[in-house]
């Protein structure tokens, strides 16, 4: 009897003592464990695209933050494709393929989500919370709701390179190992615009080096298409890329992106910027032949849109900025008169 | 072919009954309709839910009580003998309905208004694409920025 109760006490001492962890501890605890455990499994990734869901599933093999290796699994036009994480970059590549393509962004990782989001927790940017337990690929997890306290406020400061933390994150980690199982993304109030669930998880995976191989005789070339600058991009855009002479007060130039476009000569180019408040995207292109005048879409996920056409250019600006800056970058981006 | 003949295509597709002609040309088309390609996931998604829905047997005297009722001499019924006098209106009607629709639907993705729209459309989807791009665990969506979802 007194054996028994001793092993209920300490079973008591255990639960709660996992129930009074606070919600940084936890992130504490998934940091250590994404870190560092080599898991493997298949997990779904959902994004919200339009009035659309697209959904990607995906086999992977990671080794702490390290090395990882994913197979795409659907959709069935990208099936078989591989990406791996070797010295802090990403490669793809088809398997009979001899060419990879080095991916030319590092998507943050889970480790440095979590690195963020307590440091905001720390400074009261955002607001860490608890939730209650439920089951995620079999096994029990603990919610943690992660929101901005003010919403307008997106960085702490305009000069953190980081990206502005989302509206809402929140996290279900694994009772057991601290791994994130499933995620929730929102960037503005409304439904999520992202899920990420492991479906499948293998906890003590054989993890062999020719996983995080690139067969032998590939050879690793970039991916074209991501710029830092204009000017880069200008290279590989036959038309001058216009640029607004009026930005909202600190705003950066995220990413500089050419896209090729079926059934159209020219290239899409898209200047995506960030404000310490909001972020947003101006769309240029080249439309040969004749369109009918560009009619703005109405309010879409609460983002707000601007197009208008000038003579053989397309243009538009979409983001979370109110609708009168838009109309003052888009000014400002009229009286930039291109030079061919 | 236009993407309305195309959408036929589709349907078949998913039944498996396309030619090896139509299955080609079915996919140089998908391979430049951004429009086509996302009636094509729409058609295979509504076709693997009918797919599972469940199948249910009719009852073995189900054919016979059916057969009994044709050879039955027919009474007209009320609504029977106001037909011709409610013909006219009715098919005035179902006119006047086709041209709305055909008015509605009687264009193709490589019409102006229509590229346009599309063209916006998917600079929207591109946005909201590079938001959460970087907030995956995964440079899956990242890569679909460049290569397509689907394409």
């Amino acid at each position: 009897m007194r054996y028994w109760s001793l092993i209920y006490a300490v079973a008591l001492a255990v639960v709660s003592g996992a129930a009074q962890e606070s919600p940084l501890q936890w992130l504490q605890r998934a940091q250590q464990a994404e870190s560092q455990r080599a898991v493997a499994g298949v997990r779904v990734v959902e994004l919200q695209v339009g009035r659309t869901w697209q959904r990607i599933e995906e086999r992977f093999w990671r080794q702490g933050a390290r090395a990882e290796r994913i197979e795409i699994v659907a959709p069935a036009a990208r099936q078989g494709d591989v990406l791996l994480l070797r010295d802090g970059r990403w490669v793809v590549y088809r398997p009979a393929a001899k060419q990879a393509y080095e991916l030319p962004r590092v998507p943050l990782q889970s480790t440095q989500l979590i690195q963020l989001a307590i440091e905001l927790a720390q400074k009261g940017i955002v607001l860490a919370e608890l939730g209650g337990e439920s089951s995620v690929a079999g096994r029990t997890c603990v919610e943690v709701r992660l929101r901005l306290t003010r919403p307008t406020l997106t960085r702490p400061a305009a000069s953190d390179k980081r990206p502005a933390f989302p509206f809402a994150v929140t996290l279900w980690l694994d009772k057991e190992t601290g791994l994130i199982l499933r995620r929730e993304l929102a960037m503005r109030p409304s439904t999520p615009a992202m899920r990420v669930e492991i479906t499948q998880l293998d906890l003590n995976p054989r993890l062999s080096p020719e996983l995080f191989t690139l067969p032998a005789g590939v050879v690793v070339r970039p991916l074209e298409g991501d710029y830092k600058t204009v000017e880069e991009a200008q290279r590989a855009v036959p038309f001058p890329i216009r640029t607004p002479t009026y930005l909202p007060p600190n705003t950066t130039l995220e990413r500089v992106l050419v896209r090729y476009r079926p059934m159209q000569e020219t290239p899409l180019v898209i200047l995506h910027y960030r404000t310490p408040t909001a972020r947003f995207s101006l769309f240029q292109a080249r439309q040969r032949g004749e369109l009918s005048p560009w009619k703005p879409r109405k309010p879409h996920q609460r983002l707000n849109t601007l197009f208008w056409r000038e003579g053989d250019y397309a243009f538009g600006l979409v983001g979370d900025l109110p609708q009168a800056e838009l109309g003052r970058i888009a000014n400002s981006l009229r009286r930039a008169t291109p030079q061919e | 072919m236009n993407c309305k003949q195309y959408e036929q295509l589709l349907w078949a597709e998913a039944e498996g009954q396309l030619s090896p002609a139509e299955a080609q040309a079915l996919q140089a088309h998908l391979r430049t309709c951004v429009h086509c390609q996302r009636q094509r996931e729409v058609v295979h998604a509504t076709y693997r839910a009918l797919s599972m829905l469940p199948r249910y047997r009719a009852p073995e005297h189900a054919l016979a009580q059916v057969k009994a009722r044709l050879q039955a001499p027919a009474q007209p019924a009320w609504w029977q003998r106001w037909r011709r006098v409610a013909l006219a209106p009715a098919l005035g009607l179902l006119l006047a309905l086709g041209w709305w629709g055909w008015q509605q639907h009687s264009y193709t993705p490589d019409t102006p208004t229509t590229a346009a729209v599309n063209e916006t459309e998917h600079w929207i989807e591109l946005h909201q694409q590079l938001e959460v791009a970087e907030w995956s665990p995964t440079p899956t969506p990242d890569y679909f920025l460049f290569t397509g979802h689907s394409r």
